[in-house]
């Protein structure tokens, strides 16, 4: 058994702070890095380095990105004249590898949680806002979650884009592909049923 | 619906258990203070995954149990479909329940798998206690019976917490309405859901349960349940989810700065109550005792039937220490109620608590923690 040296002990308590991981944990994956040979120890440690050094957020869009603009902001193919909007990074990764949507996004960096002190001002609205009024965009796709705070996003920023002339949609809410109806919830349902379209 | 079989490791005072439960009346008796109420809350977990005398699970570890002790509560349940294992660990930290292996992300999920009425004593807090305990009483059984208003419950509950926390932010007050709007929309949709749950609820009470308040006794008495509201009158006795919360957005906008003046919200359903009255007077002051414990009664038994209808079902029942507090009259005529065909846990201070009124399958006596004896009883 190690003794417990500090140096193990700030290792521990760093890895702590991540998301997810429990003291527990903390320990066992700073016992895994100490029998890590050397090399690959320092690989993972420079690339912590390298991202905080080399990523940063878009100033049109806020995704990462290692250039400014990004690479979907600078892309000349995509289709500029309606934003995605969402709520993290992560939800524009999940659209790129669906690959269905070819336009361009807009990542609040959070959502609306009074409860956390996250008032709509510590989001990047006005942001979305200063795009939208250099003209361009015909259409806002809000994208934000389907649960009580993501509604709150969306509903606070259809209101503030009611002046513009511009269509403002949200994405469908309901039951999810492959999934079956016997198995979902009466919510879901009827959720998917109050978002019913034509047949055509 | 019936439970099949029940174990039970450390907990509150019971150490290891096994039960088979008959499929009619199961007697838990013995002296106070033995375990028999622990039984029947380890049962009710198993249907609704929390106790109905604290908000605290640690309070099922045992007291003297070391810091790394689970209580573990297992049922097994069978109803007409299909059966369910359910399974309760509470350690110091954290619950997990779990049905059929798979670990329950809300309770949400396991509430409907079974359903159960409780009588308790303390079911007079119904009648005598604050609007609290009524609107308790409304949710608690609103949930089992519709999984829908639960979720409708839930969602209002954290709309309002991410409401008030901004009523007591430093919000400034010109940004008040434009801030508190999203939550307002969301909220009235589940308010007014929750409005037409509760109203036709306790119109479908009100009727059963006058027919068996007559039958326990008080005969010819009128027994009426108001439903004591957010909107006043001012629905006019429409009842149209869509008016509700229209009417609903607008008196929450309408309070807007006297909520922000307060630091929460000042109306809705979460200040809801319902009013019991007999004769036309008011039961929380006016009735007597034994009028108090035969309301209690009523509306439980009456709860049986509205979750039948509700869940096409047969609930368990379970009921704690009832029997004993009803003079005897109010006895006879009470479990000359509890029509056979339901699966029942009594508890009571001897083995004849319930003698001559109700066959007793099987009874079980308990004494520190422990089974003593088991009697069948055919």
């Amino acid at each position: 058994m190690l003794e417990r040296s500090s140096s193990f002990e700030t290792l521990v308590a760093e890895l702590n702070k991540l998301p997810g991981i429990g003291r527990k944990s903390a320990e066992r994956l700073a016992y895994h890095i100490i029998k890590m040979p050397k090399d690959e120890a320092l690989r993972l440690s420079s690339s912590i380095k390298a991202v905080k050094e080399k990523i940063f957020f878009c100033s049109l869009c806020f995704n990462l990105t290692e250039h400014d603009p990004c690479s979907i902001c600078s892309d000349p193919s995509r289709k500029k004249d309606r934003i995605l909007v969402v709520e993290d990074p992560m939800d524009i990764a999940a659209f790129e590898r669906s690959g269905v949507y070819h336009g361009i996004y807009h990542a609040l960096q959070g959502r609306i949680i009074p409860l956390k002190g996250i008032t709509p001002d510590r989001l990047r609205i006005k942001e979305l806002l200063d795009r939208i009024e250099k003209g361009g965009i015909r259409e806002v796709i809000l994208a934000t979650n389907p649960d009580v705070e993501g509604e709150a996003t969306a509903l606070y920023i259809s209101k503030q884009l009611a002046s513009f002339d511009l269509e403002v949609t949200r994405i469908g809410l309901g039951v999810p592909m492959g999934g079956s109806l016997e198995f979902s919830d009466s919510v879901t349902l009827g959720k998917a049923l109050e978002g019913r379209k034509k047949f055509s | 619906m019936r439970l099949l079989e029940v174990s039970l490791e450390n907990f509150r005072n019971i150490k290891s258990m096994y039960i088979e439960p008959a499929p009619g009346v199961n007697l838990f008796w013995g002296e106070n203070a033995q375990g028999k109420t622990n039984l029947l809350e380890a049962i009710y977990y198993l249907v609704t995954g929390r106790s109905f005398r604290t908000r605290y699970d640690r309070e099922a570890l045992p007291w003297d149990a070391p810091a790394d002790t689970t209580s573990i509560i297992r049922g097994r349940v069978q109803n007409p479909e299909t059966q369910y294992n359910i399974i309760v660990a509470i350690d110091q930290n954290r619950k997990e329940v779990s049905c059929n292996e798979k670990a329950l992300s809300s309770l949400g999920l396991l509430w409907g798998k079974m359903n159960a009425v409780l009588f308790t004593p303390g079911d007079l807090e119904i009648i005598q206690g604050t609007p609290s305990a009524r609107r308790r009483f409304l949710d608690m059984e609103g949930s089992q019976m519709n999984t829908r208003y639960l979720h409708h419950l839930q969602s209002f509950n954290q709309i309002l917490k991410q409401r008030n926390a901004l009523l007591k932010s430093d919000i400034e007050e010109e940004n008040l309405a434009e801030n508190l709007e999203v939550w307002d929309e969301q909220i009235s949709e589940h308010a007014a859901e929750i409005y037409y749950f509760r109203k036709m609820f306790l119109e479908r009470l009100t009727r059963v349960s006058q027919e068996i308040f007559n039958n326990l006794g008080d005969t010819g008495e009128s027994l009426d349940l108001v439903y004591d509201n957010f909107l006043g009158q001012k629905n006019n006795g429409v009842i149209d989810k869509l008016t509700i919360a229209a009417i609903y957005k607008k008196d929450l906008k309408r309070l807007h700065s006297e909520d922000l003046y307060r630091g929460s919200t000042t109306c809705g359903p979460h200040r809801d109550d319902f009013i019991i009255r007999i004769n036309g007077r008011e039961a929380r002051t006016y009735a007597s005792q034994g009028q108090t414990r035969s309301l209690a009664i009523a509306l439980r038994l009456a709860e049986i039937r509205l979750m039948e209808e509700y869940t096409g079902h047969a609930p368990l029942l379970l009921l704690d220490d009832i029997v004993s507090e009803l003079d005897e009259a109010r006895r006879r005529h009470f479990l000359s109620l509890l029509k056979p065909g339901y699966q029942t846990f009594i508890t009571g201070t001897d083995a004849d608590t319930v003698a001559g009124s109700l066959p007793v399958e099987k009874s079980f006596h308990i004494k520190g923690g422990e089974i003593v004896l088991e009697n069948i009883d055919i």
